[in-house]
């Protein structure tokens, strides 16, 4: 049994579908890379996985438990935590509120966590009571990723963690996310980078205008004449 | 950076060098800066409200000032009751300082009882009516909000009449506080004011800041998204957000009432122009900058006009507008508001 699985989900805004009879699975201890061209529905696919957006049809199961139309705050308490591509912290509350906010859903002490997170994550410890507004670039983002890690999640979704950053820090997000797999995070990642993300990916998927075209292994994607043809820029 | 901001600083710089001249230069001027306080911490209270929607739920609230109305006619009528069937209950406490004690323990209790009404009040039609339009651009909302103002006001005045009606408090002689230089005149009234306004503006404060619904309300006028994701219950966020706006609204009613001697049913809508000229000076979304437009405007009305300047007070409701007028031409987002980044 997959721990996430999307089966033929279409949805979209209004009248307007972005995503047409989507399917793709996680297995446990996974890295899955969703890559494709802007505008074949990547996000959409994953704000529809948590929620914020109700699919037309077709079912997303989480560990065998349906959680089609249930509302973002019901399945943040499954164990699956979001990392949106953008607007991914809370700017005018500080880095410890935001990984307090992270873990809104916990009644106990939050302070041994927080420390495991600086662990992972040490450059954040010394800006802890700045606020999230006042980070740089690639801090933001090791924020935005600690906020979804406060959880302990089991499933991890990734919205183009390494958007905009430099290619050191770009380098230095994609070690943390295999250091995060291997914890026992099985992380779902869409990522603009995709040469980069295949390599680091168990398996992969393209997308395009809403449908899948194509599935396979990283390295087999990687290695596709079509797909290097057409989305990994030749 | 907004260190390097020449329009802030000019603002301030302006509200500096005013309270300074009127101090210093006008005659009785540190009683003109007192009396703005006082009515200044008023809109405060009612201007808390008045921001925390439009920032968590992105509509200006037509209905807050009627909201603030509504809740301060409950407590009349729990005023009256109560000065009324205190003395049966306990003669003892009726007397004690010719009972003036049983009447302030009235107000208060009144108060409680007026917020709790309006909290119920503001409760319900969030989720009669709002709540279907969460989604909804805002001008809906706003058009709502001014159906549910009408609502409001019909309703006070078929249940307590249209004309002006005051709290059976009584309004005692002031103290005279002597600083060598100027003196201020306040009467009890008058200090009670300002520090319940005060007290509740730090505990606002100390509960935004350090609880974890207040954090909560935070991230959600930071991004809703996002606090749905993180597991935040926004529907009770907002629920929250209508009982303190409308909880502090009503001790500025209630107050209000007290201060200007009487309350009628069209004040809720006349003081609302203030309170809003007070959340865009502050900056709009911003509780600290309610908090501080609040008490420019209070200071502004009781400064600008009157004595000091020999303008008559009948122009007082127009500095408001002048001020809000000035500020959104030249530092709309206020004084504490951050430009709008467009990302």
């Amino acid at each position: 049994m997959s721990l996430l699985k999307v089966e033929n989900v279409t949805a979209g805004y209004g009248e307007t579908m972005i995503l047409n009879d989507v399917s793709i699975r996680l297995e446990e201890g996974e890295i899955v890379a969703l890559i494709g061209p802007n505008g074949a529905g990547k996000s959409t696919l994953m704000k529809t996985i948590f929620g914020l957006l109700c699919p037309r049809s077709g079912r997303i199961a989480l560990d065998g438990k349906e959680i089609t139309g249930w509302p973002p705050d019901q399945i943040v308490r499954l164990g699956i935590c979001y990392v949106p591509q953008t607007e991914n912290v809370f700017p005018s509350l500080t880095v410890r509120e935001n990984l307090e906010m992270g873990a809104y859903i916990r009644q106990d002490d939050l302070s041994f966590r927080i420390e495991e997170i600086f662990q992972i994550f040490p450059d954040l410890k010394a800006f802890q009571h700045k606020k999230a507004a006042t980070l740089s670039g690639g801090q933001h983002q090791m924020l935005a990723m600690s906020r979804a890690l406060m959880l302990d999640p089991k499933v991890l979704l990734l919205d183009e963690p390494s958007a905009g950053l430099a290619p050191k820090l770009v380098e230095l997000i994609f070690e943390k996310i295999i250091h995060i797999n291997q914890t026992g995070v099985s992380i779902l990642m869409v990522e603009q980078n995709a040469k980069h993300a295949l390599k680091l990916s168990d398996r992969g998927y393209v997308l395009a205008t809403g449908r899948n075209r194509f599935e396979g292994s990283g390295n087999d994607l990687l290695n596709d004449p079509e797909v290097a043809r057409l989305y990994l820029g030749g | 950076m907004p260190s390097r901001d020449p329009v802030k600083w000019a603002i301030w710089g302006l509200i500096f060098l005013g309270l300074a001249w009127v101090v210093v230069l006008v005659p009785n001027g540190p009683q003109y800066v007192i009396n703005g306080i006082r009515f200044g911490s008023l809109l405060m209270l009612g201007a808390i409200g008045l921001s925390l929607t439009y920032k968590i739920l992105n509509f200006a609230n037509f209905s807050h000032g009627d909201i603030l109305i509504f809740g301060a006619y409950v407590a009349l009528t729990v005023d009256w009751l109560l000065v009324e069937l205190i003395p049966r209950w306990s003669p003892g406490l009726a007397e004690v300082a010719d009972g003036e004690v049983m009447r302030w323990l009235a107000i208060f209790a009144a108060m409680l009882a007026g917020i709790f009404a309006a909290v119920i009040m503001a409760y319900l039609i969030d989720r009669l009516i709002y709540r279907r339009m969460r989604r909804s651009a805002a001008v809906v909302l706003i058009i709502a909000s001014f159906g549910m103002a009408l609502f409001l006001r019909s309703l006070v005045q078929a249940l307590w009449g249209t004309g002006n009606r005051a709290y059976a408090v009584r309004i005692s002689l002031p103290y005279t506080f002597d600083f060598g230089l100027f003196q201020i005149k306040m009467n009890l009234l008058q200090i009670v004011t300002i520090v319940v306004a005060l007290v509740l503006v730090t505990l606002l404060h100390f509960f935004l800041k350090y609880t974890k619904t207040g954090k909560a309300m935070r991230a959600m006028a930071d991004n809703m998204d996002l606090a749905r994701i993180s597991g935040i219950n926004t529907e009770r966020m907002i629920a929250w957000t209508w009982a303190i706006g409308a909880g502090l609204a009503v001790v500025a009613g209630v107050f209000m009432g007290l201060n200007f001697g009487a309350i009628s049913p069209n004040l809720g809508a006349l003081v609302l122009l203030s309170l809003f000229a007070a959340v865009i000076l502050g900056g709009i979304g911003s509780p600290y900058g309610a908090m501080l437009g609040g008490l420019m405007i209070g200071l502004a009305q009781n400064i600008l006009v009157g004595p000091a300047t020999g303008i008559a007070t009948h122009y007082q409701p127009a500095v408001a507008f002048i001020l809000m007028i000035l500020m959104l031409l030249f530092r709309p987002q206020g004084l504490l508001g951050e430009a709008e980044r467009r990302s």
